[in-house]
């Protein structure tokens, strides 16, 4: 496996729901919440309005962080993507970085 | 006098007695002697005496020493010994001395000791911990709890601190505490009997007259009786009326060591005139040999026990009783794999007296007996406590509700509506821990043991990982160590996520967990039990350490989370002791007046095992498991025989076992050997695992067969590298 093939994302956007903080059974937090991403971007020189929302995870010392957020916070968030679970299609965001705008 | 060639049986793995001379001490038959063999001493027993031997007189050793002044074991007993060695193809030797308590097997005396408690002084009131030297924290905590509670015995004071000898040798020499030295004594209260006598019903007194006339001679009893139908009650009268001779013993054997002093207790407060002595495993050494020794001699009355009391010397024994005669704790699982109720059976008989089993859901062979006479019936089919109705069972079909947290709404429903009652609840889930998977979700890796082949349970509360086959302890891991994810999942119930759950669900409910984990410690599971009783608990979960005898009035709701696994097991007894065990849990539900309901999550609401169940029809359901065996040629239709191997390498099993499988095709046309198998756990701490099954018609042709087979795999160099038993009458397949 190449461990330097590119994941990176980096998206911005409000703050729509945030979960309860919790624990893995080794006692690392962890805290699910889901951002509002909407914005105007150029396709083949076409301009086109983007709204989607993003599942995100935050483990470890960013979920303790996260966790001072609120609903309508806006924030930028850096991470990469994986699978929900091994037999699951739905993509979901892991963070290595929050900015607060 | 002297000179005498004695036979003496020794604990070591051969099937012979050891000749030796007396030496010219004087010996009697039954009495313990310390001789010589190889280069150490050993404890052995005379069992007889000969003029001759096989060995030449001048090469014959003579005993080092003899115990005096110590009772005799019996001829009745060597003879009970003599009949399960040979049935249960067990050296006698090792049979003998494994029976008898561990103070017995030491090369020294047997005395029973004195007994010490530790009683607080005057000087020790006045005082107070400032006086004593700093920093001794368990020296602290013993003078606290002197303080407190004035006395305390030795075993009191080790439930406070393991280090208590040292802290009372120096409370002692500051003067603060005092020893009082006791000798054991039975407790025996002068009143003739308790005044409280309820009154019987006619099933009860039909019973108990049945069993009293017919005392006197060899008579076994079934005694079926439903979930609180009072047979605890027929016990103690049935014990009364054969007890009234001044000399008679009786011995009531129990399950588990947890039920012991319940009904130790019950008896005790009614058959107060009776000294009552217990055998169990729990006891220490010296009290065991104490109570061994009453007994023994006669003095000891009723004796109650676990498994190991059914060979207690009794020399006034007449009458046994078998409580929850089905349950597996008479089966012993090492050594010599004797049945308890079936050596009590065999001691019923040679001494021609009654002995009774109870139950409410009897063993099929039990039952079938009953069927073909060999057994008299005797039926208790209603409740003791006239308003007490049968529980009502229903299933919730999980295949068809949504469950949250392991639970269907129906369930918490019905526990909030007790709560609302001020009434208990209990839920029955028999799996302990967390929960029985720790699973990763992104790639589906299982935490699994090394040493078995079984999956790891996650005990959250102590952030381990635990295999329930080993005992082997990890913290719980960071990360999955396939894909790195660090969010592992704990799939399925174990009791401490439900007690979580229910915490949740009902913040100001008081909730118990009762399990092998939760009642660690000497009383600490009767400390639970009374404080259910006193109702101090709303909520009980727990595994089938719930299931038996317990009584709690106020119990109303029984909720069965997850039994479904159990209906899959390849074993063929699995449906059986389902059906018995969620017989037994449904059976503390409404035990007094109040009405009592049992709901049972499965997915399989049609199964005909939970029919009978909800019809309380034990009687339909043994109907058609017997169809069932008898069709399949299993137990109670069949006699089986089981050799059970392990090693590093399963080829060394293998061959084994199937140098085993041959001899037994060809030495037997009538017993049907099957080929070697591995069982469901193939591996146990490093060591695989396989079986040969042998099956008979008859146990005549099984026995013929073992008594060929058992001496020539005792030879095989194919043994050397295994270590390998045999199980006469398993009662677990693998």
């Amino acid at each position: 496996m190449n461990t330097l093939a590119t994941n990176l994302l980096v998206i911005t956007g409000e703050i729509v729901k945030l979960d309860d903080l919790r624990y893995t059974p080794a006692g690392i937090p962890l805290l699910s919440f889901v951002v509002l991403h909407v914005s105007m971007q150029t396709e083949a020189d076409m301009q086109r309005k983007i709204e989607l929302e993003m599942p995100v995870f935050a483990v470890g010392a960013l979920a303790l962080e996260a966790q001072k957020l609120e609903v309508s916070d806006v924030v930028k968030l850096t991470g990469f993507l994986t699978k929900r679970s091994l037999k699951s299609t739905q993509l979901v965001m892991h963070i290595n970085k929050i900015e607060i705008n | 006098m002297c000179n005498e060639i004695l036979k003496i049986a020794l604990d070591v793995p051969m099937d012979s007695l050891f000749d030796y001379s007396d030496g010219g001490m004087e010996v009697n038959v039954g009495q313990r002697v310390l001789v010589p063999f190889g280069n150490k001493s050993r404890i052995g027993v005379v069992v007889g005496k000969t003029s001759v031997s096989k060995i030449p007189l001048e090469k014959l050793k003579a005993i080092k020493s003899v115990y005096n002044d110590e009772p005799l074991i019996d001829e009745e007993l060597f003879s009970i010994i003599k009949f399960a060695s040979e049935y249960y193809q067990y050296p006698f030797g090792q049979a003998l001395i494994n029976i008898l308590p561990s103070r017995l097997r030491q090369i020294k005396p047997a005395k029973t000791r004195y007994h010490y408690s530790y009683e607080i002084t005057e000087l020790g009131i006045e005082n107070d911990a400032q006086s004593l030297p700093p920093r001794k924290v368990i020296l602290k905590k013993i003078f606290y709890v002197l303080k407190e509670k004035r006395i305390q015995s030795e075993s009191e004071l080790g439930d406070v601190s393991k280090g208590w000898r040292g802290a009372i040798k120096t409370l002692i020499e500051f003067g603060f505490v005092k020893e009082v030295k006791q000798l054991p004594v039975l407790d025996i209260s002068d009143s003739k009997e308790s005044n409280f006598e309820p009154t019987l019903n006619l099933e009860q007194k039909n019973a108990i007259e049945q069993v009293v006339d017919n005392s006197g001679k060899f008579s076994p009893y079934l005694l079926y009786g439903i979930t609180g139908s009072g047979k605890t009650e027929v016990y103690m009268q049935i014990l009364k009326q054969v007890l009234s001779d001044n000399n008679h013993q009786a011995l009531v054997l129990v399950p588990e060591i947890n039920l012991t002093p319940q009904l130790e207790s019950r008896f005790k407060s009614r058959l107060k005139h009776l000294p009552i002595v217990s055998l169990h495993s729990n006891l220490n050494e010296s009290e065991r040999l104490h109570n061994w020794v009453y007994a023994q001699s006669g003095k000891a009355r009723i004796i109650i026990g676990t498994r190991l009391s059914v060979f207690a010397q009794l020399p006034k024994l007449k009458i046994i009783i078998v409580d929850e005669e089905h349950d597996g704790s008479y089966k012993q699982q090492e050594g010599m794999r004797y049945h308890a109720r079936d050596i009590a059976l065999l001691r019923a008989q040679q001494l021609k007296i009654p002995i009774i089993m109870g139950s409410a859901t009897p063993s099929l062979e039990t039952w079938y007996n009953t069927k073909i006479h060999k057994y008299a019936l005797l039926t208790l089919c209603k409740r003791a406590v006239t308003q007490a109705a049968l529980p009502n069972i229903r299933c919730l079909d999980i295949s068809k509700t949504d469950i949250v947290d392991g639970m269907t709404s129906a369930l918490t429903t019905a526990i909030q509506d007790r709560l609302n009652k001020g009434e208990q609840s209990m839920l029955f889930i028999n799996r302990r821990g967390y929960s029985p998977v720790l699973l990763c979700r992104s790639c589906h890796w299982i935490a699994s043991c090394k040493r078995c082949s079984c999956k790891l349970v996650v005990h959250l509360n102590r952030k381990i990982l635990t295999c329930h086959h080993c005992g082997q302890e990890q913290r719980i891991i960071r990360q999955c160590p396939n894909c790195g994810d660090a969010d592992l999942c704990p799939t399925g119930y174990g009791t401490q996520r439900i007690e979580d759950t229910l915490k949740k669900l009902f913040p100001a409910a008081r909730v118990q967990r009762v399990d092998r984990d939760s009642t660690r410690g000497k009383d600490k599971l009767s400390d639970i039990l009374s404080a259910v009783v006193s109702n101090k608990v709303d909520i009980l979960v727990g595994t089938q350490m719930l299931a038996k005898g317990h009584d709690f009035p106020n119990l109303t709701l029984v909720g069965v989370i997850d039994t479904d696994s159990a209906l899959f097991s390849p074993d063929f007894r699995a449906s059986e002791r389902l059906f018995s065990q969620l017989m037994q849990v449904s059976g503390r539900a409404g035990r007094a007046e109040k009405p009592g309901e049992v709901l049972i999550q499965t997915a399989f609401p049609e199964h005909n095992l939970f029919n009978a169940l909800r019809n309380h029809d034990y009687a339909n359901f043994a109907e058609v498991i017997l169809k069932e065996r008898e069709m399949t040629e299993f137990p109670p239709y069949s006699y089986l025989a089981m050799i059970r191997a392990e090693a590093i390498n399963y080829d060394f099993v293998y061959n084994f076992l199937k140098y085993a499988h041959e001899i037994a095709n060809l030495e037997s046309k009538e017993v049907l050997t099957y080929d070697p198998v591995r069982p469901q756990i193939e591996r146990i701490k490093g060591k695989e695992r396989g079986y040969v099954l042998m099956q008979a018609t008859q146990r005549r042709h099984l026995h013929q067969l073992l008594s060929t087979l058992i001496p020539k795999l005792r030879e095989t160099k194919l043994g050397s590298k295994i270590r390998w038993n045999i199980d006469i009458d398993p009662q677990e397949l693998g």
